[in-house]
């Protein structure tokens, strides 16, 4: 099949090295003599996938266990889908060709709800049936994981066990008791029995062995077990210790350019900054930090191993590491002589020093990001986003300085609470920090470029397990208004303004807090053709909405549905480890305009995952206020 | 130290493009340990420049790139080292010292030599077929359309072609041999010399074409010299 395929398709299709896994330190074995043979499924391309610090991760955990084999593919671009097609050949793995049915487990990974339709295009194309009800014996186990798995339901009827959490534990778990199950039975999967077996390890939710009913309205009635022992909630897996957890210091270089095309270090997980539209900022909790001792060393393996020349020092909100200083200076002082640079994938305004931003960011020294999130200091209060305008015209002041021209913000429109006074603010910000810029530049003796501020308006999608869990999405036509009058407040040629796609955040929302009754809407949809929805020239939202509707669901129930906090939600049997009380009082405050802090550097606010789960807060630096005094 | 490598491309690599093959090798410098030399600023580039780049597709057994080490090591040692780290797809064959001030390889190199094996839809005999290249060579002139930043423009290659030979195989398989000119000078590519072929009514399957550079050189009045043949 290789040659047929490298002879005859690739020739034919964009970027051939999407469907060859012959990069550097790409894991080949003996496909006869390994004990498992599972892939890794990333449900988008080559180039955002290989871009995923968890599929690398998993790839390589898996991998290093000699007796276990771990895969990858990717979804095949559509010309590559066409070639496939036109051949008959099923979608294979890119080490080793061969077709996904062949697999013992196919594991997805789920990062965002618009390329569930690509999971269901996937597994057709690699002849695995769609519905997990239909696999028999002789079919792969299709497991999946990763955020979007927080809130399975919509997914439930396709995938056959979700693994809830931090995969670095319960992935060899799973994987072992696959492995054993097998062998018990020469080789045969008894996939009833296999399931049943499943439940048993902490953080794998089995949705055949739940039912949720509901009420006339829609909404959630009761989610029943419908085994023995199927717990009533699959609490999430999670690392107590990061220093001793797995990372991947021999990670693959792909040939060619990826997202993110350099080495990622992964220096602390979580972010309890406690933005109320945040979902990670939820799921991730606590904070957990790796020791600066274990960053050089992973470091120095990934530099030698892999032989980049940018070390990318990776979390959800990495300037708030507290040994974030003295580790880039280390690392600066160690590689700088090699050509080698360090940044961070993101700024945040107010905990950043500009000369250290200057030393780093040596190469993209064009555009600098922000995200403000809100135009206005009461909304920012709102959803809890500790920035101010003071830190914003700081941090703009000393990066004009420093020799940048281009400042992007980054806002969402449609929070809770948002009028247009709001909008207002997000204008005034943009020219602010303009006028700040020319202010700087007339200093400078008005050398260089002009300054640029480019705004990028996002509609805010309300996410399970947040405090706006319960809010509903602001009405599609009124995000378009409000899209039109900002527009309208813009009348300067140095400041862009960018939209994203309304319709698609409406789609988004409907899946986000989306049920098990959601599943037909998927397949129909997929059906009629949506695939790599997150991609605009291909998203179809015409299709998506005939697709909800002929299966007899309402798209703007789902979107625009208020919840009480009474009501069951579909996601109600997984726990995060915050507490559903918490996020009551949070949105309270929120409606309250009341802000809250983080507990890193003042009390802890009870959010529940230090009290409930055996974790706690792990700051290498201490508390940051403790090291201040 | 300025050396100068022969590399190849092998089936494995050959969709790799120039640009992902400037990084991959960048990338198996700094794991290989070789004593690159990089340029000053604020975005250090290792010092490596390529000859003729190869198009995507096609694979290789006689590529050059220079090289600047920071100070002298000896040759057999980077070499070994390189061959441990290069990824799938990549190959040196050798490597040599180059006067610093050598000619750089850009401006040298002005030969190519491919080798492209072709399926025909029927069956073709030697005599057919050194008629059908014949009959080509014959014309003073073979216009080919091109693809330039000004749109589609008429190219005459006939004077890029100093040698074109052709073998029977195995009944409708077909070697060909071609010397063309390449570099600053002037470009053929070997699908324009097939396509001419093609024009001249040889029934070539487009589908199963394979392209393979045999070399690049330099041509002087004794014949083709290989970049490594003018080396210190
Ligand atoms: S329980 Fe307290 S310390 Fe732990 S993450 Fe929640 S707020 Fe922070």
């Amino acid at each position: 099949m290789r040659q047929l395929i490298e002879n005859k398709i690739l020739p034919k299709v964009e970027k051939p090295l999407r469907y060859l896994g012959d990069e550097w330190n790409v894991e080949k074995k003996d496909w006869d003599s390994v004990r498992l043979k599972t892939v890794f499924a990333f449900p988008d391309i080559y180039e955002i996938g290989m871009s995923h610090l968890g599929l690398r991760i998993i790839y390589h955990l898996v991998n290093d266990r000699k007796d276990f084999l771990m895969e990858r593919t990717f979804a095949p671009w559509t010309d590559m889908e066409e070639e496939l097609k036109k051949n008959n050949l099923p979608l294979f793995s890119i080490e080793s060709y061969k077709p996904l049915n062949e697999f013992d487990v196919v594991a997805f990974t789920l990062q965002y709800e618009m390329s569930f339709s690509n999971i269901l295009n996937m597994l057709d194309l690699g002849r695995v049936p769609v519905w997990s009800s239909e696999r028999g014996n002789s079919d792969p186990l299709v497991i999946a994981g990763g955020p979007c798995a927080y809130n399975p339901e919509p997914l439930a009827d396709f995938i056959d066990a979700f693994v809830i959490g931090e995969g670095e534990e319960v992935t060899l778990e799973v994987l072992d008791i696959i492995a054993r199950h097998k062998e018990a039975r020469n080789g045969q999967l008894e996939r009833d029995q296999l399931l049943e077996e499943l439940i048993g390890v902490p953080g794998v939710y089995v949705p055949k062995f739940y039912q949720a009913d509901y009420l006339p309205d829609g909404k959630v009635k009761e989610i029943q077990t419908l085994h023995k022992n199927a717990p009533k909630t699959i609490a999430k897996r999670y690392m107590k210790n990061l220093d001793t957890a797995f990372f991947p210091t021999k990670p693959i270089v792909p040939y060619l350019e990826v997202v993110h095309d350099r080495a990622m270090l992964e220096v602390l997980r979580g972010c309890t900054r406690g933005c109320r539209f945040c979902q990670a900022g939820m799921l991730y909790r606590p904070v957990r930090e790796r020791h600066p001792e274990v960053l050089k060393e992973q470091a120095e393996k990934l530099i030698r191993n892999t032989g980049y020349n940018e070390i990318s020092l990776t979390s959800l909100s990495s300037s708030d590491y507290t040994c974030i200083e003295p580790v880039i200076k280390e690392l600066l002082d160690k590689y700088n002589e090699e050509g080698i640079g360090i940044s961070l994938p993101s700024l945040r305004v107010d905990s950043f020093s500009m000369g250290l931003a200057n030393q780093m960011q040596r190469v993209r020294k064009s555009s600098l990001t922000f995200a403000p999130e809100a135009g206005t200091q009461r909304l920012r209060d709102v959803i809890n986003k500790g920035v101010t305008e003071e830190n914003l015209m700081q941090v703009s002041e000393a990066a004009f300085r420093e020799g940048w021209h281009k400042i992007k913000l980054y806002f969402m429109l449609g929070l809770p609470t948002e009028t247009n006074e709001d909008l207002d603010g997000i204008a005034d910000l943009a020219y602010k920090v303009l006028v700040l810029g020319d202010k700087v530049r007339r200093e400078q003796g008005v050398k260089g470029l002009q300054p640029q501020v480019t705004i990028s308006v996002a509609g805010f999608v309300p996410k399970a397990h947040t405090p706006f869990q319960w809010v509903p999405q602001t009405r599609l036509a009124e995000l378009q208004e409000k899209q039109q009058y900002l527009r309208s407040k813009i009348r300067n040629k140095r400041v862009t303004f960018n939209y994203h796609d309304a319709q698609l955040s409406f789609i988004e929302a409907i899946f986000a807090k989306g049920d098990r009754k959601l599943g037909k809407a998927l397949f129909t949809a997929w059906q009629k053709g949506c695939k790599f929805d997150g991609w605009s020239q291909h998203f179809k939202y015409e299709t998506w909405l005939e697709a909800i509707k002929e299966v007899g669901l309402d798209p703007e129930w789902y979107a625009y549905r208020e919840l009480d906090y009474n009501d069951i939600l579909p996601w109600e049997h997984i726990n995060i480890g915050v507490k559903k009380q918490y996020l009551i009082q949070e949105h309270q405050k929120a409606m309250e305009t009341a802000v809250t802090g983080d507990c890193r550097f003042k009390d802890c606010t009870v959010c529940g995952i230090c009290q409930d789960f055996d974790v706690a807060l792990d700051l290498k630096g201490g508390k940051l206020g403790e090291l201040k005094s | 130290m300025n050396l100068r490598v022969k590399y190849g491309k092998t089936d494995q690599g050959k969709f790799i493009s120039h640009l992902d093959l400037i990084r991959a090798w960048e990338r198996a410098f700094r794991r290989a340990k070789t004593p690159i030399s990089y340029s000053q600023g604020f975005n250090p580039h290792p010092k490596v420049s390529f000859g003729s780049a190869l198009a995507v597709g096609l694979t290789s057994t006689g590529e050059y790139m220079d090289i600047v080490l920071k100070s002298n090591f000896p040759i057999q040692e980077i070499k070994g080292e390189l061959a441990k780290y290069l990824p799938a797809g990549l190959i040196v064959y050798d490597i040599k010292e180059i006067d610093p001030k050598a000619t750089p390889l850009m401006a040298v190199i002005n030969r190519a030599k491919y080798l492209v094996r072709i399926n025909l839809m029927q069956e073709v005999n030697q005599q057919e077929l050194d008629n059908i290249l014949l009959d080509l060579l014959k014309q003073e002139k073979i216009v080919v359309l091109r693809n330039t930043k000004k749109g589609l423009r008429e190219r005459d290659i006939r004077s890029g072609i100093f040698e074109l030979e052709a073998k029977v195989k195995d009944r409708n398989k077909v070697e060909l041999e071609m010397v063309v000119e390449t570099g600053s000078g002037g470009n053929v590519r070997p699908e324009e010399v097939v396509a001419a072929l093609q024009e001249k009514g040889l029934s070539i399957e487009s589908e199963t074409i394979n392209i393979h550079r045999e070399g690049l050189y330099i041509s002087s009045d004794a014949g083709l010299n290989t970049p490594l043949s003018v080396t210190a």
